[in-house]
């Protein structure tokens, strides 16, 4: 399993990672140069001084050229300095650090309700094709798909927790000190995020699974007289887990971007809330921050993802 | 062997499948000419403010209830439709604007060009697509034209990517070899044989993307950074529906579901025009 | 199980198909892919089942192992196996025997191996199946077929995926496979057909070896007269679902009964005649849903007279079986009788 091969490929993988990260973090310094007009009147917010102004230009560094801006920027970031946010004043990677867990939490929450509810639903579809259960999951799918999922986090609020108030109607605590609190917490926001996932992870199953069962090495386990649980169980899953991967990967990064709009409606104080009040009130360190940790995160769990494809498919090479 | 070939005949999906399709053509053509008639079929205008009838639920002057200003929800909800299939569509327009020549110069030119486009693609679609948009929308400014701006440029890689992918499809076909042995220019192989064989997959593309973009216009007016007050764009509605939920939750069904039905038809309608384009899935 | 086996006489067939149809649901109502397949194999014995594709040679294979897709087929008939019927089996008794006492390789090696687990994993798996043995014993077990079927160093192939190897490779490790748990019956379905010629030879040699050495009866299925002719010792001729002809490997060269054999040997490259234009047999085969009445060969056949119309019965005649009722009217040119003419 982790011969020769599996390194190479994981040396592969990280080496294309090292570009990419670099790209992203130039389309995040790129960002704050959209802005229509003078940046630093921007910054400086409309009603500064000629003199405030100048300070900001020196500050930020904006008199110089971009790509000197650039580098200095980045020589900062991967030294930890991510700046400090306009508003609170506060440094932006401790505000970042300080809501990390808090999303993580709800993320990976919604991964695993995703995962085991959409694995499930997908294996029973395709265990009857056509049949009546079959028709049920992929029309459920199809909803999953297109439903809002602030929405949905909005109706099961006013059941769950303001009808029959089994479930928390807003708010978090911190993951770190108290665990189980915070997972009592986050439930409700990852039902609400899970849902595009369930759908998606229930439909990917579904076709692998489909296309698996009609291939000839699954008539050989047949042939073999091999149960028909060894046959799916161990031959099936193993067979549609690189593209059970492919979903995760694809999945962790939708359901990262649909926490910014969950943590709105629970009012949870995490990276998502920060943006979004961080872009209102064009607080661009912070909005860079949040988007940097953000690709990073999401940068590293493919890499992950990419080594894995290496351990479970034999037949990976090189992408 | 054989037994695949009998699965698709016995196939009752079909007439399924095409049940859905007109069902969701029908509806969006309903949705459009509701865009385009709203100031005459809606009962109210959807500023007007009714003091009597604050956070009213559905009546025979209200069908759908009034929100907190006293606005009917129903001409709000009427009012909404042009507005966000606007923002959809300028979206999408944004997105193949951008991607669609990038992602041919890429294919067709290939060498470093289409190295350095292809890790850019890459690298902006490793951004989760609403904080890209979010980020975006804060830089150009809050807006409905300015966050479906930022949108269509989140998902234009999806169409460059796509388009590049046609592109070296084309590219690599005999007749494109044969053109350019007749002598006929780079700029006349693109119009005259790339663009039209490629325009069946970005179709497909952008109906899905119609759904895509819908989603984030409404997630992106929910949070206060698309439609600005007192527009009625759908996630805005939902937004306010939201803030007085424990009063009058009704109010939040009606814009949702519209989002929700709207979405349903754009992907239906895609996965339909991509099953009837690829013959390859045809049996899924 | 056992007890009926030890109740059988020696003189007893080991598998014995009675009127096996198969019949494929779909859209537009059923449509019949064989028809009534009737054929007895002694033990130890290789018959060839011979046709073009589509005469229903791979679907009676599969038939047997009750491999087709349950819901979108019907299969009718018997299929006596060591005294049990295998159309009447449960799925579970099917399973028992399965890989135990019946086997069954297939045309293409690549796609019938399981591309994401390891060869020896594949093989072991069988047999632990079967038997109830130790993950170290079965894997000693394997090794040694492996190394039975011709691979070298098997003890590092153990550990090898199915596409690190070749084609003629993966067919043997299919044989393996099938051949672990020492069955009475091997059906081999094309086992060739995919690999290059040399490759071919070598598999077939193979086949040959082991079924002679264990004992292991076997079908080969195949469009190829002449590897029948190398391999087994009886054939049985297919043409649009039908058995046309039953015979002895010798009868069915040197004096063919049916039309259809007949033409097959004509067009068969090796034993024509240098020089000359390969003579086809001309039309196509009709296709499933759209049979002819009475003698299915009919309209390609030369020697179709009116009598034809008439569905013809598969009778014995001399030590063969044939479906045709011109047979004793007419003198068929053999293998044997041309090739002799020619050079």
């Amino acid at each position: 399993m982790w011969d020769r091969r599996v390194f190479r490929l994981i040396g592969s993988s990280i080496l294309q990672t090292g570009p990419i990260l670099v790209a992203a973090t130039f389309i995040v310094f790129v960002l704050m140069h959209l802005v229509p007009g003078d940046i630093a009147i921007t910054l400086a917010g409309e009603s500064a001084t000629a003199e405030r102004i100048e300070e900001i230009r020196s500050m930020y560094g904006l008199d110089q050229p971009i790509i000197i801006q650039y580098a200095t920027w980045f020589w900062k970031m991967i030294h930890g300095d991510l700046s400090v946010s306009l508003l609170s004043r506060e440094p932006v990677l401790q505000s970042i650090l300080y809501r990390l867990p808090v999303t993580l939490l709800i993320v990976s929450l919604a991964m695993v309700m995703s995962l085991a509810i959409g694995v499930t639903l997908g294996v029973f579809a395709s265990l009857r094709p056509r049949s009546t259960l079959d028709s049920v999951v992929t029309t459920l799918a199809s909803v999953g798909i297109a439903l809002p999922n602030f929405w949905l986090a909005m109706i099961l609020v006013s059941f769950l927790a303001l009808r029959f108030q089994w479930l928390p109607v807003s708010g978090m605590t911190n993951p770190v000190q108290n665990p189980a609190d915070a997972l009592y917490h986050a439930f409700l926001p990852a039902l609400a995020l899970a849902a595009g996932g369930v759908a998606e992870v229930a439909r990917q199953t579904r076709s692998a699974l489909m296309e698996v069962q009609a291939s000839q090495h699954m008539r050989t386990l047949a042939a073999k007289g091999l149960p028909q649980s060894a046959i799916f169980w161990k031959h099936g899953l193993k067979n549609i887990s690189v593209t059970l991967l492919t979903v995760v990967g694809l999945l962790f990064n939708r359901l990262l971007g649909g926490t910014v709009v969950i943590e709105a409606v629970f009012a949870i104080s995490g990276m998502g809330s920060l943006v979004v009040s961080a872009a209102t009130g064009k607080d661009f360190p912070v909005v860079q921050g949040v988007m940097l940790a953000m690709v990073v995160i999401v940068i590293f769990v493919n890499l992950a993802i990419e080594i894995l494809y290496a351990v479970l498919d034999p037949r990976v090479k090189r992408r | 062997m054989t037994a695949q070939a009998h699965r698709a005949r016995l196939s009752p999906h079909i007439s399924i499948r095409h049940f859905g399709f007109y069902i969701s053509a029908a509806y969006l053509l309903i949705l459009v000419v509701v865009s385009a008639i709203a100031p005459w079929i809606a009962p109210y205008s959807p500023t007007q403010q009714d003091y009597a009838a604050l956070l009213a639920p559905p009546s025979g002057s209200h069908l759908l209830g009034a929100d907190d200003l006293g606005r009917d929800v129903f001409s709000r909800l009427i009012y909404g439709a042009p507005l966000t299939l606007f923002g959809s569509l300028l979206a999408v327009l944004v997105a193949c604007v951008i991607g669609l020549p990038v992602g041919l110069i890429a294919g067709f030119s290939g060498g470093w060009i289409d190295i350095v486009v292809s890790r850019v693609i890459d690298t902006m679609l490793s951004f989760p697509a609403i904080v890209l948009a979010i980020g975006v929308t804060g830089a150009l400014g809050v807006g409905l034209t300015n966050s479906m701006i930022a949108i269509g440029l989140v998902f234009s890689p999806t169409i460059a990517r796509l388009m590049r992918g046609q592109t070296l499809i084309c590219r690599s076909a005999l007749y494109v070899d044969a053109g350019r042995c007749f002598g006929a220019s780079t700029t006349r192989l693109l119009f005259r044989h790339i663009l039209p064989n490629a325009v069946q997959p970005v179709i497909v593309q952008v109906t899905l993307l119609l759904a895509t973009a819908l989603l984030a216009e409404a997630s992106l007016s929910f949070l206060g950074l698309g439609v600005q007050p007192p527009q009625p764009s759908w996630g805005a509605m939902l937004a306010r529906a939201y803030q007085y939920m424990e009063i009058e939750p009704s109010q939040m069904y009606a814009p949702g579901l519209a989002i929700l039905l709207t979405a349903l038809a754009f992907n239906t309608l895609g996965e339909n025009l991509r099953v009837r384009l690829d013959p390859t899935l045809k049996n899924r | 199980m056992k007890r009926l086996l030890d109740v059988e006489s020696p003189a007893a067939p080991l598998l014995k198909v009675e009127d096996l149809s198969v019949f494929f649901r779909t859209g537009a109502g059923e449509v019949q892919a064989t028809d009534s397949i009737s054929f007895s194999l002694a033990p130890g014995e290789r018959l060839g089942i011979v046709g073009e594709s589509g005469c229903g040679k791979t679907v009676t294979g599969l038939a047997l192992l009750g491999l087709l897709p349950r819901f979108l087929t019907r299969v009718t008939g018997k299929a006596y196996f060591e005294g049990n019927d295998l159309i009447a089996m449960k799925r579970s008794q099917l399973r028992a025997i399965s890989g135990r006492r019946l086997a069954m390789i297939f045309q293409e090696p690549m796609r019938a191996l399981d591309p994401v687990f390891t060869i020896g994993e594949q093989i072991s798996e069988t047999l632990r199946a079967h038997m109830s043995i130790g993950k170290r014993e079965a894997r000693n077990k394997v090794i040694d077929a492996l190394a039975e079927v011709g691979i070298p160093s098997p003890a590092r192939r153990y550990d090898d995926y199915p596409h690190t190897l070749s084609g003629g490779m993966q067919q043997r490790v299919m044989i393996a496979m099938a051949l672990i748990c020492k069955p009475r019956l091997l059906i081999a379905d094309e086992p060739t057909t995919a690999l290059d010629v040399t490759v071919q030879a070598q598999i077939i040699d193979l086949l040959q070896r082991l079924s002679e050495s264990t004992g292991t009866a076997l079908i080969f299925i195949t469009h190829d007269l002449g590897v029948v002719a190398e391999l087994c010792t009886r054939v049985l001729i297919a043409y649009a679902g039908q058995v046309v002809e039953d015979s002895p490997i010798e009868t069915v060269y040197r004096a063919p009964r049916h039309p259809y054999t007949s033409g097959l040997f004509r067009s068969m490259p090796s034993l024509g005649i240098r020089g000359t234009v390969l003579p086809s047999i001309g039309g196509r085969v009709p296709s499933l849903g759209n049979m002819p009445s009475g003698c299915r060969f009919r309209e390609r056949c030369g020697y179709a007279q009116p009598v034809c119309l008439v569905k013809p019965e598969l009778q014995p005649s001399g030590d063969a079986c044939v479906r045709c009722v011109r047979t004793h009217e007419i003198t068929l040119p053999g293998a044997v009788e041309r090739a002799g003419n020619g050079v």
